[in-house]
């Protein structure tokens, strides 16, 4: 009973908050309802007041006006360390404390928490395997000798150490190379297929956010500016802004890389099985329109070949049926 | 390292000390060739391990009380609601250096009288900037992104403090500390012109009676006893 209420009602609301900064106003009047299991990501340009937004939440910045609530109930009303101990927080520096090994770093919060050393040496290990570190190499090195995207790992491990319903994220594989920053966006998506926080995720990065976000709030000036979902936002942008956020004529890219291969693929008939040698190129089920695309643009065809995880042949794609979907001509 | 091994250097200087602070008088013929005109060569008028123990505890007092203010202030003003005396804490600090320690003895005198006080005193402003400085150097060295998270992750200010900052100021304070007490090591000599009894007494006597050889004989007991406290400062610096 309690639960569905609970459910019902939005995790994270902030209802008219505003900051001044003497006479500036960095977030002027907004309101944003966050529901829970829901990735939220902040997205605009710099100074637009969404990394201040976001701090507002674990008061790390004190709002100057309007109400911050986590599950109905005003952040003001919890002591400052308390409410923190329940948000993890990650940024984009890590913030990974130097002198202490990556294991003790991981256990900050529950330490804090006064866990049993037990615990937390269990929770660790548990950490380190879901972030796909082994323990026996990891747990204790220091944080000089871990790469970026470890380092970033240890971070989002050590943000979720005490098991938060609230998970804050500054920008934090901004600083990463786009190869390793990708793999983490996958690794985030799947943690959170399985562990369902409520997360807010701030980016200057408009393909981060699309490829993230269950939905995108753009800001500007300390105003929302729009918020919706990745689709919402491609289909109808509110304005020139949010259009050239989204890369303006680059849009249909954009949308095609939110697409998967698989809504758009005709089944192979057992007929067509044996043909296979016609075509040779072949695309992922699991890949993206634009990807299947970009590859019949690179090699000149206009039909591909689609395989599914293991390698066989499900399907086919051609460009009509990337370019027009299939809702909505049949 | 082993513990024995760490202390290898500052032990051997120790055991130099040590044996030419008892010793001295079997090194007589020695000094003799330095000023072979007087009668006494060797200073006599007090024994220097006791000349040794008192300059040390000057040097003791004086550096433990320029730790605590020192230290205390410089993490005053770098909480929050100490920052605005930042500027004037760093001023101070640097005042202190640039005042000569004898002319904190002078203006000491009249008000603490002759004797060891005023000594401590003069030590202990001429011993404060290096260690306010570094401590705040230190402090304010820290990478931003760890103090945020630090606070974002809940811990408390003195959580912050005692487990965050001050470890990982650790080798700056220390480097700080080092350049203080070494350097009044040197300075505490000076005491011995307002009357307190440390290894400058056979300097002064040795200028007063020109005899070189007790100039010679403090002046080497100050420096071997700053290399000992020097270099057992560099392997705590090194831990």
């Amino acid at each position: 009973m309690a639960d569905e209420r609970q459910a019902a009602a939005a995790k994270i609301e902030l209802d008219a908050v505003t900051k001044r900064f003497g006479d500036v106003t960095a977030v002027d009047a907004i309101r944003l309802a966050i529901p829970r299991g829901e990735l939220c990501v902040l997205v605009g340009t710099s100074g637009c007041g969404k990394s201040t937004t976001l701090r507002m939440i674990n008061r790390l910045i004190e709002h100057t006006a309007g109400q911050i609530r986590i599950d109905g109930q005003q952040i003001r009303d919890f002591d400052e360390q308390r409410l923190r101990r329940r948000i993890g927080y990650a940024i984009q520096s890590t913030g990974l404390f130097p002198h202490w090994t990556v294991a003790r770093n991981i256990g900050l919060v529950p330490r804090l928490l006064r866990w049993p050393a037990s615990r937390i040496a269990a929770r660790v290990s548990e950490l380190l395997a879901l972030l796909g570190l082994d323990e026996s190499e990891f747990a204790g090195k220091y944080p000089h000798q871990l790469s970026g995207g470890q380092a970033q790992r240890i971070g989002v491990a050590r943000a979720l150490a005490a098991d938060p319903e609230v998970l804050l994220m500054d920008e934090p594989f901004g600083a990463l190379d786009p190869i390793t920053r990708e793999s983490l966006q996958d690794e985030l998506l799947r943690l959170q297929s399985r562990l369902h926080k409520t997360i807010v995720f701030v980016t200057h990065d408009m393909d981060e956010a699309l490829k993230l976000a269950d939905r995108i709030v753009v800001m500007d000036a300390g105003r929302i500016v729009q918020q919706g979902s990745a689709e919402a936002l491609l289909q109808a942008p509110a304005d020139a802004f949010v259009e050239s956020l989204l890369g303006g004529r680059d849009r249909g890219l954009k949308h095609a890389a939110l697409t998967r291969v698989a809504e758009r693929m005709r089944p192979l008939s057992d007929a067509q099985r044996g043909d296979q040698a016609l075509e040779t190129l072949s695309v992922a089920a699991d890949d993206s329109l634009r990807q299947a695309l970009s590859l019949m643009l690179w090699h000149g065809v206009d039909s591909l070949l689609v395989n599914d995880v293991e390698g066989q042949m499900v399907g086919s794609l051609s460009l009509r049926d990337v370019v027009v979907a299939r809702g909505a001509n049949s | 390292m082993s513990l024995a091994r760490r202390l290898s250097a500052p032990l051997a200087w120790a055991l130099l000390l040590a044996a030419l602070m008892l010793l001295m008088p079997l090194f007589e013929e020695v000094f003799r060739l330095v000023a072979p005109d007087t009668r006494a060569v060797i200073y006599q008028r007090d024994s220097f391990a006791s000349l040794v123990a008192n300059h040390l505890l000057l040097v003791g007092v004086a550096s433990l009380c320029a730790i605590v203010v020192g230290m205390g202030a410089a993490i005053l003003v770098t909480r929050q609601w100490g920052r605005d005396f930042l500027p004037l804490v760093s001023q101070l600090a640097s005042i202190g250096q640039t005042f000569p320690p004898v002319a904190v003895l002078a203006l000491a005198v009249p008000v603490l009288g002759f004797g060891s006080q005023p000594t401590i005193v003069a030590l202990i402003l001429y011993g404060l900037l290096p260690i306010v400085r570094n401590t705040l150097v230190g402090i304010q060295g820290i990478a931003p992104g760890v103090m945020e998270s630090a606070r974002g992750m809940g811990m408390s200010g003195r959580q912050i403090l005692w487990q965050v900052e001050l470890p990982l100021a650790r080798p700056v304070i220390l480097a700080g500390i080092r350049t203080s007490v070494t350097i009044n090591i040197a300075t505490a000599a000076i005491g011995s012109t307002i009357g307190a009894r440390t290894l400058g007494d056979p300097i002064i006597a040795g200028i007063v009676n020109g005899n070189t050889a007790f100039i010679l004989q403090g002046a080497l007991l100050i420096a071997l006893l700053a290399l000992c406290v020097d270099s057992l400062f560099e392997r705590l610096q090194l831990r």
